[in-house]
């Protein structure tokens, strides 16, 4: 997911271009694909170098890929831990087989059953998954992969123990090589695109995910239904290979195999697990010559890799067309002269909270807060550490729910609303301690607060149809206008947590207004800056203020800013207003100097 | 150029009289675990295996041709299995399949021996659906019913039992087939098996399971396990004061390793089985005596199953290249179908119609720490 | 039920599960302590465990040692071994994603049972016979001498560890390392020997459950690991992962649960059933029974 907007950004690209570039990727994926089927299908014919053993070894391949990518798309990309992968694997592989053997169903429609019932298992998980967090989760996966055994050991229909001996051998190298193939294309496609950036986003930083609008309820149940489908066709497959299919196949070391595979290639990378399935499965077989050593040795050996490449055979990196000279121009920055624009309609919005309050355990850190924001104001709020200043952001942004009190926006209470919804309507906000997507560029962090009118849906995503391209260029091309009004456009394809102090502030401001918001809230922007840099912060709020037609809420302790800022300054002490005036009265007011005594000089 | 293709043809004359004199080796495929969770059973087949072929190769090998085993890991999975047996068939083309060990594994693996043509004979997977897999799917052990039917009827008959309880492994499919079978055959022959329990591989704590079998007061316990497991079972049931009911299980007690596991516990107890190792037969005999002087072990059942199978291939290799002179598949097959009198350590051997061996079981009894010889049943 | 409850049969059934739960209590203290100072789920604990088994097997087998000193022994030697492994395959990793040392965590545990299967051969093993069993009859609940040396010492161990860990330096160095590991440095704690230590004393641990286990159950076996493994790991995060007390609650709650479904509801759903218990706990309180979710400072 690399921009090179250096290397773009200079030469604009006509869109025909784009087009015939597109045609000739299509067209070398295309060609590969079916030379590669060709020459395993034409070497195995011939009988030079595959053997049917070899096939058969192809075969678990191509469904450990499908199983290592799928896996990565809930694990990698989204960052959610699960060991329950066989799980879904079993349920795809029991239902498709029962189609088969138990119904005689032929195998397409016995696949797309067996996948859509192991989705439906996706959907189950994805609820703990709501509620629970890295190891945490990882235990509630893992148990859901043993309930779903124990369930099929207890089911005479179809075997218990025994297992289900004669499903029709359905599955040929042809299947499984198609399969894998659409896998890997379906989410690549999907990754590569508005709902892929919100999963990236999910893993870096959820809280600012939701923040930036991002739904994530919505779309870490979406990861792993999709994951699972994909392992439930696994399972299919499986099964029409093997023919005999019993519940210790699908145990908990077999979730711990695809772990393996997504880890071993990097998480994050389609194409290192792509490679990493190869390695997992053919290195036992290769060293079958060891005998009763064969074991000790493959162990010794993963441990070696695991040494030497911690971040994976391909750490994040892909291999693909980039690296062929096919890039896709969408996927990086290009230059463009077009006006900026902000989402500026709609009749005077006002931000109001009545009697707000929020209590921490017995400690109360916000009592009786009420405000109102007038349109296009630009307001302060002030008050020394522990007032209860961040608080109030998160009380107005969803992260934190107001203990009594409600909050109106727009005449909407969004007092219960989820920061998600929060931002939809029209709020955005940037945290005093940066939270940045620090892994990812700095264009995808913008690009991942972009949201059209009516976004893409994920079909379109994955098939690259209807509004996709249109829409990407547009949000590429939008997002640039914003790195550029930031002075950061030359930096967009730089990882954001690499880029100076300052910058990642800036950032930060960038991706806040690429929601849309008609309400701004910074947390301390001036934290940490020098006198020059600070200068130029106050340039660029005004500027932004007036370009987007904003309303802005602003914490800061850099009492210079505010009061050369700020129209009106609330000042917060013990989480009760003080004060709540212009500059010029503020610090006259006595209340004010004693909370600020000793703090800072007024 | 006249004097160099005659040099030639000579050469080539040579190597085929040299081929046609050695007589091709009879290559068999041993898929077995020699690794995993079931290594241990594994290594008993191997050892059993690897001591069949030196000694039928000192004995000058099978119609003047020497037999070459060659064994592949299965790792006890079903997916290795698939593997192994591909691997032995189409890289090492091997003639025939010995193997796979557990059911699970036999139902991946023989599929594609069946597929290919090539006969696959397993030692010691007891599960039903093994042999319905093809006309080239063998099998040298009983298969599930019959032990359950003669345990049941031991326990009817012999015990007068009314009652009986099972505690098996509900993962494992050689224990369940067991523990189904003796149920439909105990309650058909007029018991009842008044509590069952089951517990997953690799346990080691029964305590909850047996006490409420303990409540159940049963005259018999059937105990289907294999020994390392099954020791475990008995020393707890004992210990939580289950004195009344007699212990009984089947051919996975067979083990030397049985004993100091279960202690006295097991004193009483009865189980089924392919051979009596204390027999005087002179096959028995021997084969104990040499397994011991290879490996330094008794030989548990899976070793005397593994023996049995190796029999049996002896006798029907014999009769296929005796047939047709040569070393052919399809000859094999039907040499193996038609085995009639293979002489293993469980008697004398032959098939049935569904590939089945037909063969007396024998019931042992534990007394006085040693395997004690009960009754023959004769099929 | 049949009969319904009867009281002798409860009482019985919670001795069974204290025993059983007793052990998943010490393996999961030292896959907690491990979690609690390096964040890292050390899937090669259970695997350790074995080794201590098979230490005190050879121990008291090959060298005649008495268990009393069979046991130190084989606590020692476990212990050195956990640091090795750490040694070598997690203290290069511990700057790199946590997820590598994950993966290098099931490498070990591979590499440990594999070499096991070989070396110690893939047959079950008897324990060498102790002291001579003694069971008693307290109105219908049966209790076994053996069973009470197994709880005694499983709960001696229990304090000492819990001893260490709140009452001595190192174990406050340790407490401090896992709270925040570059602070304890700044404060002159060296903390790759505070870890170490916290391998040692985990895989210590292990190791005597394993010989209990041995001792108690009178079988071993190279693949043992892995099911008490998986179960102490899951006892560990009820408990609330990181959490010493956590460890030894989430271990007897393990136990205790799983007797209890067998005994009252079905031995063949007694997993489904055991997990779907855990994962319930978990929706209730994410961060297990004892762990404080932790607000995320926004």
């Amino acid at each position: 997911m690399v921009s090179e907007a250096k290397a773009t950004v200079a030469k604009s690209i006509g869109t025909r271009a784009t087009d015939g570039k597109q045609l000739t990727r299509g067209a070398v994926a295309l060609g590969g694909l079916a030379a590669g089927y060709f020459l395993v299908v034409g070497l195995h014919r011939a009988g030079v170098l595959i053997s049917d053993y070899y096939l058969q070894i192809l075969i678990w391949v191509g469904i450990n890929t499908i199983m290592g990518v799928s896996l990565n798309l809930i694990n990698g990309f989204t960052g959610q831990f699960s060991l329950g992968h066989a799980g879904f694997m079993a349920i795809g592989a029991y239902v498709a087989a029962y189609m088969t053997k138990i119904l005689g169903a032929p195998f397409a429609p016995a696949l797309l059953v067996g996948g859509t019932a192991a989705a439906l298992g996706g959907l189950v998980v994805g609820i703990p998954a709501l509620r629970l967090a890295g190891d945490y989760l990882a235990i509630a996966t893992l148990g859901f992969g043993e309930i779903i055994r124990v369930i099929i050991l207890n089911l005479d229909v179809v075997g218990g123990p025994r297992g289900l001996p004669g499903i029709p051998a359905h599955t040929t190298f042809l299947w499984v090589y198609a399969m894998a193939a659409a896998t890997v294309v379906i989410v690549r496609n999907l990754i590569w695109s508005r709902q892929g950036r919100a999963l990236v986003a999910i893993r870096e930083d959820e809280t600012a995910a939701e923040t930036m609008g991002v739904d994530t309820t919505r779309y870490k149940i979406m990861a792993f239904v999709v994951g699972a489908f994909f392992a439930g066709v696994a399972g299919g497959l499986y099964a029409h290979k093997i023919t005999f299919i019993d519940p210790s196949q699908f145990d908990f070391m077999k979730s711990i195999e695809a772990l393996v595979i997504i880890v071993l290639g990097g998480l994050g990378s389609i194409t290192g697990t792509v490679l990493a399935a190869f390695v997992v499965t053919f290195l036992p077989e290769a060293l079958r010559a060891f005998a009763d050593y064969r074991m000790i040795i493959y162990s010794l050996m993963l441990i070696l890799m695991m040494l030497y490449r911690p971040r994976g055979l391909m750490g994040t990196a892909e291999f693909g067309f980039r690296q062929l000279g096919l890039g896709d121009a969408r996927s990086s920055a290009r230059d463009v002269g077009g006006q900026a624009m902000g989402r500026n309609d709609g009749p005077p919005p006002v931000l109001e909270t009545r009697g707000v309050c929020m209590d921490f355990g017995g400690l109360r850190a916000v009592s009786d807060f009420c405000m109102t924001l007038r349109q296009g104001e630009l307001v302060g709020l002030i008050g020394p550490n522990g007032a209860g200043k961040t608080t109030v952001f998160n009380v107005l942004t969803g992260l934190s729910e107001a203990t009594c009190g409600s909050v109106h926006f727009m005449g909407n209470d969004i007092t219960r609303k989820r920061p998600s919804e929060i931002n939809d309507m029209g709020i955005a906000r940037t945290f005093q301690n940066i939270r940045l997507f620090s892994n990812l560029t700095v264009l995808d962090n913008v690009r991942i607060a972009f949201r059209g009118e009516r976004p893409y849906s994920m079909t379109e995503a994955v098939l690259r149809a209807g509004r996709y391209s249109s829409q990407e260029e547009e949000i590429c091309r939008k997002s640039m206008e914003f790195l550029r009004l930031f002075g950061l456009d030359d930096r967009a394809s730089e990882i954001a947590g690499k880029l100076p102090y300052g910058a990642q502030r800036r950032l930060e401001m960038a991706r806040a207004l690429a929601t849309g918001p008609k309400l701004l809230l910074l947390d301390e922007p001036a934290a940490g800056m020098n006198p020059q840099e600070t200068h130029e912060l106050l340039e660029l709020i005004r500027w932004i203020h007036e370009r987007f037609d904003l309303t802005v809420l602003l914490i800061e302790h850099d009492m210079n800013l505010v009061m050369k800022l700020c129209q009106r300054i609330i000042v917060l002490d013990y989480g009760n207003t003080i004060a709540d005036d212009a500059p010029a009265d503020i610090v006259k007011n006595r209340r004010v100097i004693d909370a600020y005594l000793g703090e800072e000089a007024v | 150029m006249l004097r160099k293709s005659l040099v030639l043809v000579v050469l080539v004359l040579l190597i085929m009289s040299a081929v046609a004199l050695g007589a091709e080796e009879i290559i068999i495929g041993l898929v077995t675990p020699v690794t995993g969770d079931v290594a241990t059973f594994g290594m008993s087949v191997r050892n059993a295996a690897l001591l069949w072929e030196k000694q039928v190769n000192s004995r000058g090998g099978i119609q003047g041709r020497k037999v070459k085993i060659l064994v592949e890991d299965d790792k006890g999975t079903p997916a290795e299995t698939a593997n192994a047996v591909s691997k032995l068939i189409s890289q090492s083309k091997v003639l025939m399949i010995m193997g796979p060990v557990t059911s699970k594994c036999a139902n991946a693996g023989a599929p594609i021996g069946q597929a290919n043509k090539v006969p696959v004979l397993t030692p010691t997977a007891t599960d039903q659906a093994v042999t319905a897999i093809g006309d080239h799917v063998f099998r040298a052990c009983f298969i599930d019913p019959f032990q359950g039917q003669v345990m049941s009827k031991f326990a009817l008959e012999t015990l007068k039992a009314k009652t009986a309880a099972m505690l098996y492994d509900i993962g494992n499919d050689y224990t369940k087939g067991l523990a189904e079978n003796f149920k439909k055959f105990f309650e058909a022959g007029g018991g009842k098996v008044v509590v069952s329990e089951t517990y997953g591989a690799g346990e080691s704590d029964f305590s909850a399971q047996l006490t409420k079998i303990k409540k159940a007061n049963p005259d018999v316990l059937w105990l289907p396990d294999y020994y390392n497991t099954v020791g475990l079972i008995t020393r707890q049931a004992r210990q939580l004061g289950i004195k009344k009911a007699v212990f009984l299980g089947a051919d996975g007690w067979d083990s030397p390793e049985l004993l100091p596991i279960a202690g006295e516990s097991i004193e009483g107890g009865f189980f089924s089985n392919h051979f009596f190792a204390g027999s005087t037969q002179p096959a028995v005999v021997a084969f104990v005596r040499d397994y011991e002087a290879a490996y330094k072990s008794e030989p548990d059942a899976l070793a005397a199953l593994t023996w049995d199978a190796c029999a049996i291939a002896e006798s029907a290799l014999n009769a296929s290249i005796k047939k047709v002179g040569k070393l052919d598949r399809a000859a094999l097959r039907d040499a193996l179908a038609a085995t009639r009198d293979a002489q293993g350590v469980s008697g004398k051997m032959a098939f049935d119609e569904n590939r089945n061996p037909i063969k007396p079981a024998v019931i042992l009894e534990v007394k006085n720490a040693k395997f004690a010889y009960k009754s023959t049943i004769n099929p | 039920m049949p009969g319904g409850l009867d009281i002798s049969m409860v009482v019985q059934q919670l001795v069974n599960g204290l025993a059983l739960g007793s052990v998943y209590a010490l393996i999961a203290l030292g896959y907690t302590m491990v979690y609690g100072i390096v964040r890292l789920i050390n899937f090669a604990h259970g695997d350790i465990f074995m080794l201590g088994a098979y230490y005190g097997y050879f121990a008291i087998t090959m060298f005649k040692i008495p268990f009393a000193l069979a046991l130190p022994l084989a606590m020692g030697l476990a212990a050195v071994t956990g640091m090795a492994v750490e040694r070598l395959a997690y203290k290069p990793l511990r700057q790199a994603p946590r997820i590598a040392s994950l993966i290098t965590a099931i490498g070990v545990s591979l590499l440990l049972q594999n070499l096991g299967l070989k070396f110690f051969e893939a047959r079950p093993r008897p324990y060498p016979r102790i002291i001579p069993m003694v069971v008693w009859d307290v109105g219908g609940v049966v209790v076994s001498n053996v069973q009470l040396i197994m709880l005694a010492l499983a709960i001696a161990l229990m304090v000492l560890i819990s001893l260490i860990v709140y009452r001595t330096k190192i174990g406050k160095a340790m407490r401090a390392v896992s709270f925040d590991k570059d602070a304890a440095r700044l404060m002159g704690i060296d903390a790759d020997m505070v870890i170490g230590v916290t391998f040692a004393l985990g895989s210590a641990l292990a190791a005597a459950g394993g010989m209990l286990v041995g001792f108690y159950y009178n079988r071993i076996s190279p693949t043992m690991g892995a099911m008490y493994g998986l179960k102490a790991f899951v006892a560990a995060v009820v408990g609330g992962i990181g959490i010493v007390p956590g460890a030894m609650l989430g271990g007897l709650i393990m136990g205790v649960a799983e007797v209890f479904v067998i005994a009252f509801v079905s031995s063949m759903l007694k997993d489904a059933i055991a997990f779907a218990i855990l994962i319930v706990i978990l929706l209730f309180k994410p961060a297990g029974l004892l762990g404080r979710a932790v607000r995320e400072k926004v």
